[in-house]
């Protein structure tokens, strides 16, 4: 049904991604950032998202009056499936260096 | 995040609707009172919402204030009342209790329905993590 991915856009939006190992290579000596601070500075806002849910709580608490209660629940939903997420990324880490380690040489 | 931006949306849409229940609660908290520091008796208070856009994009509900209905006051015959002119009849209020209700369990439900979206968003977000597993 070429005319309805036509229509929805689908061609457009998902563009098959070319990525070759040369590319992936050229990471190291250019300004692309590397996996390490990438990784850093996701954690870095994880951890301040549980910051923020932290510091509504306590205001919610000591009765601060612009604080309400579901925005307190929303800020403290985004930390915990920005952990989620971190967990994730974290397993898939972990499984893929295991995959390597297990490697027959 | 973009991730959190349905959250978010849905959040100020709460705002709003506490906002629209607490002016709600305080029509009916007045719905007999004749003396303000304006004079005359209460008027009925109406939240007005606006969408809000953040870099040309939609970002959820604000609430622009509040305004007064200007529908005049109810005259009530009741000669003994402290503010009652000289034929006897006092300037209620033009707060109905009955639609005010009405009002209120709308916003308790328009309450509702943005919980849910947050509800089902945080499920996508829940879902998507499980791609792969």
């Amino acid at each position: 049904m070429p005319d309805i991915s036509k229509a929805l856009g689908l061609g457009k939006v998902y563009k098959p991604v070319s990525f070759t190992i040369a590319e992936a290579d050229r990471s190291s000596d250019d300004q692309t950032p590397n996996f390490v601070e990438v990784f850093k500075s996701a954690l870095g806002e994880v951890n301040s998202l549980q910051y923020q849910a932290k510091q509504a709580q306590i205001a919610l608490a000591t009765g601060a009056d612009d604080v309400s209660l579901h925005q307190v629940m929303v800020v403290t939903e985004q930390a915990r499936l920005a952990l989620d997420f971190t967990m994730a990324v974290r397993n898939k880490i972990m499984d893929a260096y295991n995959e390597v380690m297990r490697m027959q040489i | 995040m973009r991730l959190f931006r349905t959250l978010e949306h849905s959040a100020s849409a709460l705002t709003a609707e506490r906002f629209r229940m607490d002016v709600i609660a305080n029509n009916i908290a007045n719905a007999n009172t004749t003396r303000t520091p304006e004079g005359g008796p209460f008027q009925r208070h109406l939240a007005v919402f606006a969408s809000r856009l953040e870099k040309g994009q939609p970002a959820g509900v604000q609430v622009l204030g509040v305004v007064k209905d200007q529908t005049p006051a109810k005259l009530v015959y009741n000669p003994g009342h402290p503010d009652a002119d000289a034929n006897g009849y006092v300037s209620m209020p033009n707060v109905n209790v009955v639609s005010e209700m009405v009002d209120l369990i709308s916003a308790a439900r328009a309450y509702e329905a943005n919980v849910t979206v947050i509800n089902e968003a945080k499920k996508m977000v829940q879902t998507a993590l499980q791609i792969g597993k």
